[in-house]
């Protein structure tokens, strides 16, 4: 089974960093707390007034004190410093953030693109993966199904049942429809889980004909590797053409057991025969929140190895228009308006991009264009599309945004808004990061107690921020 | 994407750590600034106060 799950040619050394992560753990939210209040409570220096009022001099003899060169030098310098360490503050946490948001790397623009076709999932991998070869010599793909039967027989009772018991729901989260594609696709998707190195994701939703006629009641896209790349995967999975998108959309991926080992440089021994709940990232939830300020209605699913996390973003979040704007400034800071789009918006945003129909106006307005006109051919070559299809999709966008003033414009300008709202972005980041993490380090060894206490709390916390979720464990056994 | 998500994650806390740890150095600096300025203030209010002693006397 190690071989199946941890390949031999990865082992690494676990650096003093990992370790503390791992046994002295420091919270994020702790520091955070702790900032806020150093900053509220600082002892500010005091003026002349102050100075006089405390030691019972007068005010002109306390203001030539601070005048004096010894005190000045200083008084000026440490001004100086403060300033430099406040600007450097909201710079450097917008750098680091942005990354943690998702989006922050171009690279999304050349993400791996996959097959566009509707196709039923196989509960079975083909030996088309990389991961297949990448991890161990070419097997048959009878070979593959064996192992695979015989490691989530190890791991599972019965592979995924919609009759568990559910675990925590947040009591806004709607119930989702069931289809029987969705058992098929989420029991392929438990069993990469245990196997692939690297996330896997489908969309499905309902088919709509445009002429009231409904061939096939659900769609599901074919299964498609997010990568390593740490952005969005929006631009990766091409939706099925005849979703019907005002109906929901679902989002399933995996989170694979080796993600948390290679997180944490875990040498074998440690996720051997273990499973762990690994809950939705903060790229998840942000990638969830731009897709509902876009007016899309869609439930995400995350797969782990025990179980299925779903869950819906509110597009009225305050929380959730601050992580969909700042997740995407980094792009914006340093490239101009045609490089951003190309950059942001490469082959694989083009598609959803098609699908959604909704950033074709905004495209226009950034163009600046004096016309209607010249604004349609502006994008019908940019995009390569006909000009009769950019003029459909712009008047369905200005429909939308006519119902709807808060769908997100792009770019986002860094402003004085964008630092304050930083703080309700990183305090948010931080403290569902350590709840996340915490599921991480022991959720495997913990007890079915403690697992339901955490999963209650995460549940509760992101609820409050207008994310609503849920976790099904499978049955185990 | 969960495994680059909780590096870029690390990164932030690294980062806000190291702010937290300025902050601290900056308040250590004010408050010594703060007690030396104060310190003199005190003494040029004793000079006063000895000074208007002395006037009385």
């Amino acid at each position: 089974m190690n071989e199946q799950l941890i390949p031999k040619n990865e082992k690494l050394p676990v650096t003093p960093s990992q370790e503390s992560i791992k046994d002295e753990y420091i919270s994020g939210g702790e520091i955070w707390d702790s900032i806020k209040e150093k900053e509220g409570s600082r002892d500010q220096l005091k003026d002349a007034e102050e100075l006089a009022e405390r030691t019972g001099i007068s005010s002109e003899k306390a203001q030539a004190i601070l005048e004096r060169p010894e005190f000045q030098g200083r008084l000026d310098a440490l001004k100086k410093k403060k300033a430099e360490l406040e600007k450097g503050f909201h710079r450097n946490v917008l750098r680091a953030l942005v990354p943690v948001l998702g989006f922050g790397s171009p690279e999304v623009a050349n993400a791996q693109q996959v097959s566009t076709d509707v196709v039923a999932v196989e509960p079975v991998a083909t030996s088309e993966n990389e991961d297949d070869e990448e991890f161990g010599e070419e097997k048959s793909e009878e070979e593959i199904v064996e192992e695979r039967r015989i490691l989530a027989e190890k791991l599972y009772g019965e592979l995924f049942d919609i009759q568990s018991p559910l675990a925590y729901r947040s009591e806004k989260l709607p119930q989702a429809k069931w289809f029987p594609e969705d058992v098929t696709l989420l029991k392929s998707l438990q069993l990469d889980v245990l196997e692939k190195t690297e996330e896997q994701m489908v969309i499905s939703g309902q088919g709509n004909f445009g002429d009231g006629t409904v061939e096939n009641p659900y769609y599901v896209s074919e299964k498609g590797s997010l990568g390593k790349s740490g952005g969005s995967a929006l631009g990766v999975i091409k939706m099925p053409e005849n979703i019907d998108m005002d109906q929901e959309i679902r989002r399933s991926h995996t989170h694979p057991l080796r993600a948390r080992r290679e997180y944490l440089k875990l040498p074998e021994s440690e996720t051997e025969d273990k499973l762990y709940i690994l809950p939705p990232s903060i790229v998840d939830i942000t990638t969830c929140f731009q897709s509902a300020s876009l007016g899309v209605d869609i439930r995400e699913r995350v797969i782990d190895s025990k179980g299925m996390w779903e869950f819906k973003c509110s597009k009225d979040s305050s929380l959730g228009k601050k992580l969909a704007q700042l997740s995407l400034k980094s792009l914006t800071e340093n490239n101009t308006e045609t490089e951003y789009f190309n950059s942001r918006l490469g082959t694989g945003q083009q598609n959803l991009m098609e699908v959604y129909g909704i950033r074709q106006e905004q495209l226009a307005d950034d163009f600046s264009a004096p016309d209607e006109q010249k604004a349609i051919a502006a994008i019908a070559e940019q995009w390569g599309m006909s000009p009769e299809s950019v003029k459909k999709s712009m008047e369905a966008l200005a429909e939308k945004r006519a119902s709807d003033e808060s769908v997100l414009r792009y770019p986002p300008r860094p402003s004085e808004e964008v630092a304050r709202d930083l703080d309700e972005v990183v305090n948010f980041v931080l403290k569902y990061g350590d709840k996340q993490l915490a599921f991480l380090r022991n959720s495997a060894d913990a007890s079915p107690e403690e697992n339901q206490k955490r999963i209650r709390d995460i549940v509760d916390f992101a609820s409050q921020q207008g994310l609503e979720m849920s976790y099904t464990p499978f049955q185990e056994k | 994407m969960l495994e680059e998500s909780l590096k870029n994650f690390e990164n932030l806390k690294s980062l806000l750590m190291q702010y937290s740890l300025d902050l601290d150095m900056l308040t250590e600096q004010e408050k010594i600034l703060w007690q030396d300025i104060v310190h003199v203030a005190e003494e040029e209010r004793m000079r006063e106060l000895e000074m208007t002693i002395e006037q009385i006397a």
